[in-house]
């Protein structure tokens, strides 16, 4: 396979920045007279530019070129029909051979399912785990925010005490748990029920990604819950709201920048996600989206160019749903997406 | 009147955290009357009415309302409103939607709906405005939307919890005018919270002082104002000069060194009283017919008068005048009877001990 690296331009492109960078550095000190703000924001550009811009730019590169740096469109056929590279090996000869066999081309190669199907399961699995940890955030946001409820700022810490842990320590601890013999199997054993396959299954991996990214979805709705003013439920009871019309009338709608971040922060990692589900699903489960880049960057099937289109794919979809999101939080009350 | 009354309150106490804020509390409030409970932050008047309200619970006692108990039952179940202190409005909705809050609730048909709450802007000048998003109005405004808010439920009572608390002091006025005016024309009964003596006194038929959790003294604006129960009272609705003295016998007052007439009998002989005087009921006369001489040290001109301070040697007196003395002149100080105001020391009502053990 080819020896990836970055192409030359890249390094020009670098060159350039950082040249244009110590030029602007330099004219804005004179023009400024000493250490303004554009000088102290610098830094912060500079970081954008080395490991923001040019790395997305490089992506788009990959993308858009095959193995010899030629211009094609190629990668995103081979996303789209990924069994196009298989049947290409197979010569035409071969081909009506089969046919004379009576097989198709389709009965011949080994079932595989292809990245658009990946792609649908990733989407999916991160959806639902979005679900979950809607339903199982907001009661939880909702009793935090409770001026009532004396402990709601024990329980905030409670909630944030695993997010100090590391993150791959906690998925490992979630794997011993769920193992043949482990706590939970033995407990069901316990109790008469027996064991199951609980590691490597899509519900190992789906309870992996709850536990990971939950306190992300309870703590944007907490903090928009926090700061709502209390006098407006009272506002709402006076004018003939009982306490469930409260919360659908006034509480609920106002916590939808929380609600709409907290989307969006769990969402996001969830759909990209490799490690948990090589963690947990132990290569025994559908792959996920994140596997498939992987796979390509580092793993079995290296390949920069089909890798980056995956990543491009992603990327735009992620930036749809950004828009949508964005509409329904229209002045980013949320605390700022991504 | 046992029918006029609206509501009562009965026994009310109240601590949080063992900390009494109300202590006994007993009320009524009589139908279309504009009742104010007037006191320094932190006596119990926002408690009382947050009662009142449904948002907290008494501890013991009962508020009777139209001649029911209502003690527990829910703020939505009760026929009053509340105009909040920074008025609450919903952010979400705009100016239209937050006065129809309640009308959608009660499930009112669309065009009487849009009906009321045309009327309701119309009552508080802001025809046109809603469309508007409430955050965009100025604070006078978004009082004005608080009160039709409230209003537009057609309550038995409002209760309005220092509502001008956050207008500049032009606004105030004009509203507390206004306020009054729509409660006549409206007949609703008003229960007003405030600690601003003179809002109190420009707009209420009855007030009702409060301090430390109890009732001071419940009166009319002008009862309260000629007639104050004790040196507090005397003191917190209007300026004041407060005198200790003795009540030599009836309708004779001994205070600053000289003996003077009053009118108050019944206190006894040799007994310790405050004495009250207003500063524009001193009267400034000449050196030889007053009643004490002394010596103007300050003199402020405060608009409509002047404020004089009068080192008397062994007292200083606040003495309103629309005459001017110069500062270090020696004047005569003269008080008619009738504007010397006797009470009973506070010290004595105070004493925690005493409290206590009548109870």
């Amino acid at each position: 396979m080819n020896d990836y690296q970055m192409p030359s331009w890249g390094y020009w492109v670098m060159g350039v920045g950082l040249a244009l960078y110590l030029v602007l550095l330099v004219g804005y000190f004179i023009k400024c007279r000493g250490f303004r703000r554009p000088v102290f924001a610098s830094p912060y550009v500079l970081w954008i530019v080395i490991f923001t811009v040019i790395p997305v730019l490089l992506v788009a590169y990959f993308a858009l070129t095959d193995g010899n740096g030629n211009f094609t469109l190629d990668n995103f056929r081979d996303f789209w029909d990924s069994d196009y590279l298989r049947r290409a090996a197979i010569s035409p000869e071969r081909a009506e051979k089969l046919k004379e066999r009576g097989m198709t081309l389709e009965e011949y190669l080994p079932p595989n399912s292809s990245n658009v199907d990946t792609l649908i399961h990733s989407i999916w699995m991160a959806f639902q785990c979005t679900v979950i940890c809607l339903l199982l955030g907001y009661p939880a946001a909702h009793i935090m925010a409770d001026r009532e409820f004396k402990l709601g700022a024990t329980l905030v810490v409670l909630f944030m005490v695993p997010m100090w842990m590391n993150f791959v320590l906690r998925t490992y601890a979630l794997s011993e748990l769920l193992e043949e013999d482990g706590l939970i199997n033995n407990i069901l054993k316990g109790v008469g029920i027996g064991a199951r396959q609980l590691l490597n299954t899509d519900g190992a991996i789906q309870l992996g990604m709850v536990y990971n990214y939950l306190p992300f979805m309870v703590f944007p709705i907490y903090n928009s819950l926090n700061k709502m003013d209390y006098k407006l439920s009272e506002a709402a009871m006076d004018l003939g709201c009982n306490k469930w019309q409260t919360f659908y009338k006034v509480t609920l709608p106002l916590s939808v920048p929380g609600v709409i971040s907290g989307i969006t922060m769990v969402f996001m990692p969830a759909v990209t996600t490799f490690a948990i589900s090589r963690m947990l699903g132990g290569g025994k489960t559908p792959p996920l989206f994140g596997d498939l880049i992987e796979k390509r960057f580092s793993g079995s099937a290296l390949n920069w160019n089909l890798g980056s289109a995956l990543s491009m794919v992603m990327m735009v979809l992620i930036l749809i749903s950004l828009g949508f999101l964005q509409k329904a939080d229209p002045k980013g009350e949320g605390g700022g997406i991504i | 009147m046992e029918e006029q009354r609206l509501i009562s309150l009965e026994n009310i106490c109240k601590a949080y955290d063992g900390v009494t804020v109300l202590n006994n509390i007993n009320l009524y409030i009589r139908k279309k009357e504009f009742v104010t409970l007037l006191g320094p932050s932190g006596c119990g008047k926002t408690t009382t009415l947050r009662i009142i309200g449904g948002f907290e619970n008494a501890d013991s006692g009962r508020v009777i309302f139209d001649g029911k108990d209502i003690s527990g039952i829910p703020p939505y179940k009760r026929r009053v409103n509340t105009v909040f202190q920074k008025y609450a409005l919903f952010p979400h909705l705009n100016v239209k939607d937050n006065i129809a809050f309640g009308l959608k609730l009660k499930k009112l048909p669309k065009d009487e709906i849009a009906r009321r709450v045309d009327y309701m802007l119309d009552l508080v000048n802001l025809s046109g405005y809603g469309k508007r998003s409430v955050e965009s109005l100025s604070g006078g405004q978004q009082q004005r939307i608080a009160i039709a808010r409230a209003l537009v439920n057609e309550p038995e009572v409002l209760l309005l919890d220092e509502p001008l608390g956050a207008l500049d002091l032009k606004l105030r006025k004009e509203m507390q005018l206004e306020l009054k005016s729509m409660q006549q024309r409206l007949g609703i009964t008003f229960l007003y919270v405030t600690h601003d003596q003179e809002e109190a006194l420009t707009m209420s038929d009855t007030i009702v002082v409060m301090r430390g959790g109890n009732i001071l003294q419940i009166g009319t604006p002008k009862s309260i104002y000629d007639e104050p129960k004790n040196a507090f009272v005397a003191n917190f609705i209007g300026e004041s000069n407060i005198f200790s003295g003795t009540m030599v016998r009836d309708e004779l007052v001994h205070f600053c060194g000289e003996d003077f007439p009053c009118v108050d009998s019944g206190f006894g002989e040799d007994k310790p009283v405050d004495v009250v005087i207003r500063p524009e009921d001193v009267l400034i006369v000449g050196e030889d017919v007053g009643q004490v001489t002394g010596v103007i040290k300050s003199v402020l001109f405060k608009g409509v008068h002047y404020e004089m301070m009068i080192d008397a040697g062994h007292s200083i007196w606040k003495v309103h005048s629309t005459t001017m003395q110069p500062e270090g002149s020696r004047v005569g100080l003269s008080v008619v009877p009738f504007n010397l105001h006797i009470m009973k020391p506070m010290a004595q009502e105070e004493k925690p001990g005493e409290e206590q053990a009548d109870e």
